[in-house]
This record gives structure tokens, C-alpha cells and sequence, in this order.
């Protein structure tokens, strides 16, 4: 096993810069048929973009969710804290269009380039998909020619004009590995790995998690043992939300009456010294569950009409938020607040106001200190004016956040620039931050 | 025996010696206002951590002392009184100016390990000491690397922990559970019974193949059974496995369920004769008594009667009309007869 991209996405556009017209692009679509083809064609021709384009990323992702059961969706699962995407389920149908994207940027699917663009694709097919608010000029709400565009070469490019996949994936191999195989602590996959990227290390823990649960018989004794040797290697690498999903799981298990299980990872977790991550109670998980269905209406269709309901539903579960569940609800409350490029659901703002004014000075410390930098959901927003004018101005100085004295100099670099209001300067740092977040150097 | 576990598990201050010395003579014989309770008292030098451990959701302080007697029956007379009913255990936090005590929160989750189970399963990690009243005069502690029994009678005792007697009837009743279930449902099923004995006054517990007729020994003249034979078993595996299924996925309510039934058993093993289990983890009778030739009237002694129906008992086993038998005196005394590949243990 070596530290490589897990998918060899190989970074050569599979629709050259020449390619403009939209037969042009279509041309370049080897996942569409010759029909469909001529139908998106014709649509683009019409001047019917919101049709043609909703078709393309209907299709575009349909593919791509395909591309990614190809690792087994048992694997997304865990690499989306996820145990209800079980090795049977249809990725196509439980896997919302962001957590898709996101994973595939991950996994290496895509350039940093590329991922903006579908990134920016899924923001305008998004947008044109909600109904029109009162007031809302008919005319004004036309999505243009280039808008279009951009989605069908976005499409095009991500996954209806790949190949099927037909070659095993490392990753997928190596976490085979992780419960067919013993490994030794001076094996050299476990060197290897300690040296890893972040998001190799925290992935690699995530699956020993998921295999603490799920796994049985043989695979099961193989994934524990392996928990024994890797995470002691790799501990001081992860971060205090990977540490807090070890310490979860823990709790989880001890929950479920799982024996063996709870002896081999209460084992682990004492060899690191890891008990100041295990939770004494399991009221975290409903906080995540929330926060997790707020962030899927908040990057799904019909947004700003579905994110009262579900902020609603996380602030009620109270203001006090348990540390392990922090990272998930601020991600999902700032989602909220900053909105997108088009705006917020004005209607979900007094719930996410009542949860932002529950958080603490400490919190906030420990969200900027240890969260941000790999937030990729929140880091991606400053991309945008409007939802980084939002950070500044309904977030950093409504709640007094440049009161807090973060710990790291990227938490410092942040809050000054936000304080000054120095826009491209937050939208420099955010965007590092992005690309390394998702394994991009 | 108190003093070979506490150097164990590395006690070395004479000041704690004493105190924990004090604490087991109280707890053997505890009473208040003439009831006697059951305490379990957790001494930890890292509450926090003993928390996570046995993931108690809440801990109350209400007290603390210099390392003394005084401070140990001071902390046991306020704290004694709200673990009725074993939802909440008393800790002793050990510092450098003497013990702070109180009360944690025993695990949300009924089929959780026990604290016992849980301390004595690490082998290292700050101090973590059990402590519970186990049978008359009679404490067991537990700690991270030791279990015993400390007897403050003078009768010789040579038998180890009450729950090692324990662990090879639940076996048998586990044997034809579910295989991803089996292991944990028989550890399970031996906490449970071993922390429901703890309070009580003795039993006796049978186990018999599944769908078997009720053994001879059970019957009456007529044939019919001498107790309360279930017209339909009570699957506790069952519920076991539905209550861990609950759980994973979040939903804790099944665990009332099982802590209704829990309750059911310990009323079943209070009331006088045998409790009948089968090997699929499931109730099938209680109040049962042993038909034996010449059998002895209500004035005979208690403990000679429950005697001699396990050794009743261990013949029907013998006989293969039984499948396992136990027995649990007053005195904390327990035996277990089990076959075991032909031979008998």
C-alpha cells in the first residue's frame, strides 16, 4: 500500500477547452445515448437551459453514484459515518448529491478545478430548481446561456463523459486488507500509512470503526486486532472530531452490549490515552443525526423551503451541544447562516440564530482551532461574496467571535481578516484551506 | 484476602488500606433503619475517567473527608440510601486531602457491561475498585487485575468469585441461543443473575433442553408440575437480541422492555424453590420444588432443604433430565454442576 490518490483520475479534460457549442460538448458524453444526445442538443438550442440542464445533472450524478458503488457501498457508508448504506444499497438512491460530489472530490476523482465547477454546477441547478418567491421577476429568473453551459461541460466532464470503471480501486483493497489481514506494528503499510495524508489516516480510522461494528466471525478479529496496532500509530495524527468518532464508537458499543468488541477498542483507547474522547452518554448522536439531515436538505433541491423544518428540529434538541457532536452541528448551523450564493432561507434563521447564540466562547475557540481548516462544506462557501459577507457580517460580528483568542495561527489569520473585513484575503485563506482539506497540495 | 487485592491493584498508602478495610466490614453487614441495602461503591482516583469507562451519564457529589473511617461511614450513610434499586452506584474519589464521594449513574443501556465486568476487563489504567456485598458477612471486590471474596465469617471458604459459578450454567442456557448472540447473551445472563443474587436470600436455578417435559424431580404424583410451569416460555435471548439490535441503531426505548423482564426475573428468584431455564435463553418456570423421597416440611432449615435439592438436583443432570443445575446459599456460597464433555465439573 502506498500513499497514492485512490482514484487515478489521470487530470486530462475529457472535453478540451475547444469544445463550446453545446453539440460540440455532447459529443464528448459517452455515458448519454445518441438520442439523449440530440435531445439535451435540442433543449440548449431551444433555449430551454433549466430543462436541459436538470436533465444533464440528473444524469450526471446517476452515474457518478454508480462509479462510486464500484468501491462498495458498504465502504461509502463508512466513509460517511453512514451505517445505514449497507453493502446492498443503492448509492443512486441514498446518496445525496453533495455527499457524492464531496466524496468523489476525495477520492481523487476529480481536479481541484473540476470540483469547483461541479461545485458552482450544483449551486445553479439548485437555485433554478426552487420555486419562485413572491415578487420574483419570471424574467429575472431565466438561468442563461453560459449558466447552462457550464453545468452540461461540468456533467460532461465529472462523469458522463468517463468510461465505466473496470479496474479495483487501492483504496478498496486496502480496506479489504484491514479485515482479511493481521498486520504488525513495524509492518511497513503501517509506517507507510503514519506518513499518510489526513485524509488517508482519518478515512483508514473511520473504516476500523465501521468494521468494529459491523464485521463478524474471523474479519472481525482481524479488523480489531488491526485497531491495536494502527491507531496507536496514528493518533497523534487525527483530529479531535476522528478521535471523538473512536471515543463514539466506544460508546456506541458499550451501548449494544458488544463484549468483544468494547475489550478491544476500551484496549486501544488506553494505550493512547484516548478516554478523554469517549463521551459518558450517547445524546451526541442525536445531535448529529439533526445536524446530518440539515446539511442534506441544505445542499439537496428545494433548500431554502426544506431548511426551517430540519434547523428547527436540531434546536430543539437544546443550545447545549455536546462536544462530539460539535463539528457536525456547526457545519450544519453556519450552512444555514451563510447561505449560498443566491441567498438564505429566511425562514431557518431564527432557529440557527438561537443554536449560534448558545455557542460558547470555548466552543467557538475549539470550531475555529480544530474544525474549520477541514470543514470543506463551510471552507467552500468563500468562493462566493455573499455567503462570505455573511460570515463576516452575520456570524463573526454578531456573535462576537473576534473575542476569541484561537490557538492556531490559521484560526488567528481568519478571524483578522474577517474583523478587517479584508474579502479576498478570507477568500485566499478559505480556498488553501479547501484544496487541503480534500487532499489537494 | 483484603490486603493481597489491594496490593494488587497497586494500593499502597495505609491510610487507603485502612479506610477500604473499613468500607468491606460496613458493606458486609449494611443497614439503615433497620433494611438492609446493597450498595456497590466504585473507589477510582479518576472520576472522569471512571465515568467514560462505564459510561455512567451523571455523577451527583454530595461529600467529602479526610482518609478516615469516619469519612467512609459518613459517605456511606448519605449515599447508601439512593442506590436502591442498582440505577446508581457510590463512588469514592481518592485526592490528596482524602476521599470526595457520591453517586454515578449506572450505564442508560441494560444489556451495557457491568461496572464489574467492565473494570475488571482492562488491565491497566488508574485505580478502579468494586466493591459490593455479595452474601451474608460476606464482600467481593474487584479490580482491574484481581476478583475475590472476602468472607468475614469464620467458616472456611475456598470458593472464588460468586459469578465464576455462574458463567458455566449460563453457558448451558445460552448453548442453542442465536451464534451472534451466544457469547455475549451468556455473559449477559451471568451479570444479571449475579447482580440480582447479590441481594437476595439464596436460589436455586435449573436448565433443561428446549421443549423438554418438565423433569421428575419437578413433578407432583399426579404428573403435573410442582410450582408455576409458563405456558409460554419467556424469551429472554430474545428480547436481548431485539434490545442490542435497538440500540446500534439508536433506539434505546427496547431497552425498557428489557428492564421490565429484568425486574420479572428478580421477582421469580426471590420467591422460594427453582427457577427452570432452557438452553435457548428462556424462562420456563419458578417456585418450583424438588419432589424428593421423604422430602422435608416447611420447619426443616432453609439452607439444609435448598442443599439437598441440589444434590437432588445434580442426579437428575446425571440422569440427562436436566441439562445443568446451581445453587446459591445465604451465605454467598455458590456451586454449579455442569457436564462437560462427559465428565462433570
Amino acid at each position: 500500500m502506498s500513499d497514492v490518490r485512490p482514484w487515478r483520475s489521470g487530470s486530462t479534460d475529457v472535453v478540451p477547452a475547444s469544445a463550446q457549442t453545446p453539440a460540440e460538448i455532447a459529443a464528448y458524453a459517452r455515458q448519454l445515448t445518441p438520442r439523449e444526445q440530440r435531445q439535451v442538443v435540442s433543449a440548449f438550442e431551444d433555449g430551454n437551459y433549466e430543462l436541459g440542464a436538470g436533465f444533464l445533472w440528473s444524469r450526471g450524478m446517476s452515474a457518478l453514484k454508480k462509479r462510486l458503488e464500484a468501491l462498495g457501498s458498504d465502504f461509502i457508508g463508512e466513509m460517511l459515518d453512514r451505517p445505514d448504506i449497507g453493502p446492498s444499497e443503492s448509492l443512486v438512491r441514498s446518496l445525496t448529491d453533495y455527499d457524492a460530489v464531496r466524496l468523489a472530490e476525495e477520492l481523487g476523482m476529480f481536479t481541484p478545478t473540476q470540483s469547483m465547477r461541479l461545485r458552482n454546477a450544483m449551486e445553479v441547478v439548485s437555485h433554478f430548481s426552487e420555486p419562485p418567491t413572491e415578487g420574483d421577476d419570471d424574467e429575472s429568473r431565466e438561468m442563461l446561456a453560459e449558466e447552462a453551459l457550464g453545468v452540461f461541460r461540468a456533467c460532461v466532464q465529472a462523469s458522463l463523459g468517463q468510461e465505466e470503471l473496470s479496474s479495483a480501486l487501492e483504496f478498496a483493497e486496502f480496506r479489504n486488507r484491514l479485515e482479511s489481514e493481521q498486520l504488525q506494528a513495524d509492518d511497513s503499510q503501517v509506517e507507510m500509512l503514519a506518513g499518510s495524508s489526513d485524509f488517508f489516516v482519518s478515512t483508514t480510522v473511520r473504516v476500523l470503526m465501521a468494521l468494529a461494528k459491523t464485521s463478524e466471525g474471523g474479519r472481525l478479529d482481524h479488523a480489531l486486532g488491526n485497531i491495536n496496532i494502527i491507531l496507536p500509530a496514528v493518533w497523534s495524527r487525527l483530529t479531535d472530531p476522528d478521535r471523538w468518532l473512536v471515543g463514539r464508537t466506544y460508546a456506541e458499543l458499550h451501548a449494544s452490549g458488544k463484549r468483544t468488541r468494547i475489550s478491544a477498542l476500551r484496549r486501544a483507547l488506553l494505550r493512547v490515552n484516548g478516554f478523554d474522547y469517549v463521551p459518558e452518554d450517547l445524546r451526541s448522536r442525536s445531535f448529529i443525526e439533526a445536524a446530518r439531515r440539515v446539511e442534506d436538505v441544505h445542499n439537496a433541491m428545494d433548500n431554502f423551503y426544506n431548511e426551517p423544518a430540519a434547523i428547527r428540529e436540531l434546536a430543539s434538541l437544546g443550545t447545549v451541544v455536546p462536544i462530539p457532536a460539535l463539528p457536525q452541528v456547526m457545519t450544519a448551523v453556519l450552512s444555514v447562516r451563510m447561505g449560498n450564493r443566491y441567498g438564505i432561507s429566511w425562514d431557518a434563521q431564527p432557529a440557527a440564530d438561537a443554536i449560534l447564540s448558545g455557542i460558547t466562547k470555548d466552543r467557538w475557540r475549539y470550531y475555529i482551532d480544530e474544525c474549520l481548516a477541514r470543514d470543506a462544506g463551510i471552507l467552500a462557501k468563500f468562493r462566493h461574496s455573499q455567503p462570505r459577507q455573511r460570515w463576516v457580517d452575520e456570524v463573526v460580528e454578531r456573535y462576537a467571535v473576534s473575542e476569541v483568542e484561537p490557538k492556531s495561527a490559521f484560526g488567528r489569520q481568519v478571524l483578522k481578516a474577517s474583523v478587517s473585513n479584508r474579502q479576498q484575503r478570507l477568500e485566499d485563506l478559505m480556498t488553501r484551506a479547501y484544496y487541503m482539506s480534500v487532499g489537494s497540495s | 484476602m483484603a490486603a493481597t487485592i489491594l496490593e494488587a491493584e497497586g494500593v499502597e498508602c495505609e491510610e487507603t488500606t485502612r479506610c477500604l478495610a473499613e468500607l468491606i466490614v460496613s458493606l458486609s453487614d449494611y443497614r439503615e433503619e433497620g433494611a438492609v441495602l446493597f450498595p456497590v461503591v466504585i473507589v477510582t482516583d479518576d472520576l472522569s475517567f471512571t465515568k467514560r469507562l462505564l459510561q455512567s451519564w451523571m455523577s451527583i457529589r454530595l461529600g467529602k473527608g479526610n482518609r478516615s473511617g469516619w469519612t467512609i461511614r459518613e459517605a456511606l450513610k448519605r449515599t447508601a440510601p439512593l442506590t436502591i434499586g442498582n440505577t446508581w452506584f457510590v463512588y469514592l474519589q481518592r485526592g490528596p486531602d482524602g476521599f470526595e464521594y457520591g453517586v454515578l449513574a449506572s450505564p442508560s443501556s441494560p444489556v451495557a457491561s457491568s461496572p464489574s465486568e467492565t473494570i475488571h476487563g482492562i488491565e491497566s489504567g488508574p485505580l478502579a475498585l468494586l466493591f459490593r456485598r455479595i452474601g451474608d458477612r460476606a464482600v467481593e471486590a474487584v479490580g482491574l487485575r484481581r476478583r475475590t471474596v472476602i468472607h468475614l465469617s469464620a467458616v472456611d471458604h475456598e470458593e472464588g468469585a460468586p459469578i465464576e459459578a455462574l458463567e458455566p450454567l449460563c453457558r448451558v442456557a445460552s448453548r442453542q441461543c442465536e451464534a451472534d448472540i451466544r457469547d455475549d447473551f451468556s455473559n449477559f445472563l451471568a451479570q444479571v443473575l449475579d447482580d440480582i443474587l447479590q441481594r437476595g436470600h439464596g436460589a436455586l436455578i435449573a436448565v433443561v433442553a428446549p421443549e423438554s417435559d418438565m423433569p421428575p424431580l419437578l413433578q407432583k404424583a399426579d404428573g403435573r408440575a410442582d410450582g408455576i410451569q409458563l405456558e409460554e416460555a419467556i424469551d429472554v435471548a430474545a428480547i436481548y437480541s431485539m434490545t442490542r439490535g435497538a440500540e446500534a441503531l439508536g433506539q434505546p426505548e427496547a431497552g425498557f422492555q428489557l428492564a421490565s423482564l429484568l425486574q420479572l426475573v428478580e421477582g421469580m428468584l426471590s420467591a422460594d424453590g427453582i427457577l427452570l431455564l432452557d438452553s435457548v435463553g428462556r424462562i420456563c418456570g419458578f417456585n418450583l420444588f424438588a419432589n424428593q423421597p421423604g422430602s422435608t416440611t416447611d420447619a426443616e432449615i432453609i439452607g439444609g432443604a435448598r442443599r439437598r435439592a441440589f444434590e437432588a438436583m445434580k442426579h437428575a443432570v446425571t440422569n440427562g433430565d436436566m441439562l445443568a443445575a446451581y445453587m446459591r446459599s445465604s451465605d454467598g456460597a455458590s456451586a454449579v454442576y455442569v457436564p462437560k464433555v462427559g465428565h462433570y465439573e
